[in-house]
């Protein structure tokens, strides 16, 4: 395969908690109906006491549902949803490994769904934004509210986008690359996370 | 490349054409099967369907033994300029 056909997979991650609208949003921008992937962990905790050598084993699956938009010159953008809470964080590494930035979908009555996700970006310097699904018409706290629960510092944009909208999720993806873009180039450094603002 | 690379979800997996298959596993063979135009890791757990982890075990063996190529985006090709450009390019117009 030459270069000029050789596939070139691109990804961004969708995190939030369950019902926000990340699978809605994967789906109406994907070329393919979203499908879904599942991982599994599992934990395993030996009772080192016990002669009879009996384990425990915790099993944590996640399933995440993904969607694809095909680019031109063989780039496909993957877009993963995932959970944001810590128990899911374990195929948060695979994930964020050569993703371009995360898309953080938030309800805007269910902020604390997504504190493990946006705490693991900032810890990882993954470029990401926080984007209020007002599928319904409703945001129930203004936008600078949110931002202070969610203890961002103020060069992470904050937006409201509609999860059912191709558009909508096309321009939130868009003001995601551009900071994606602006780190690549090197006009925006890492900012230290604001530690005025408590959850 | 083969075996080496890194494996993930949205790594692409492509059967070579020369690639016979008749000593393989039902699920290999399906792989193999899937792959013949560009199919991700996360594509091919979903519709074999495989667990992930156990996809990209199987993968990494049929990239190991020559029947497949993968291609991947490393971390430093993810924050190239010019990829990142063509992506929003393509975005906008959709």
């Amino acid at each position: 395969m030459n270069s000029d056909t050789r596939p070139v997979p691109v990804k961004i991650i969708i995190a939030g908690g369950f019902g926000v609208g990340k699978t809605t949003a994967v789906g109406a921008i994907s070329d393919i109906e979203p499908l879904t992937t599942e991982a599994v962990m599992t934990a395993e905790g030996i009772h080192v006491d016990d002669p009879g050598g009996r384990s425990t084993k915790t099993t944590t699956t996640v399933a995440m549902d993904f969607g694809c938009v095909t680019i031109d010159g063989g780039i496909k953008l993957y877009l993963f949803g995932t959970p944001g809470q810590s128990r899911f964080g374990f195929m948060w590494d695979d994930l964020a490994h050569g993703a371009l930035g995360a898309l953080v979908v938030v309800d805007s009555n269910r902020l604390d769904h997504c504190y493990a996700a946006i705490d693991y970006f900032e810890k990882r310097d993954l470029p990401f934004i926080v984007a209020v699904n007002t599928f319904n018409g409703v945001l129930s706290h203004p936008l600078p509210e949110i931002r202070w629960a969610l203890a961002i510092s103020d060069d992470v944009p904050v937006i409201t986008f509609d999860a059912r909208d191709i558009r909508s999720v096309r321009d939130a993806l868009v003001i995601l690359l551009d900071r994606a873009l602006d780190r690549a180039t090197g006009q925006v450094t890492a900012q230290p996370r604001s530690t005025t603002a408590m959850r | 490349m083969a075996g080496a690379e890194y494996v993930g979800l949205e790594t692409q997996v492509v059967a070579r054409v020369h690639a016979t298959h008749t000593q393989l596993t039902p699920e290999l063979a399906s792989i193999l099967a899937l792959c013949t135009q560009p199919m991700s890791v996360a594509e091919i757990s979903a519709l074999v369907p495989l667990q992930f982890g156990v996809a990209r075990v199987l993968v990494n063996d049929l990239s190991a033994s020559g029947y497949v190529d993968v291609y991947s985006t490393d971390e430093a090709m993810s924050q190239d300029p010019e990829l990142i450009m063509r992506v929003i390019r393509g975005l906008r117009e959709l």
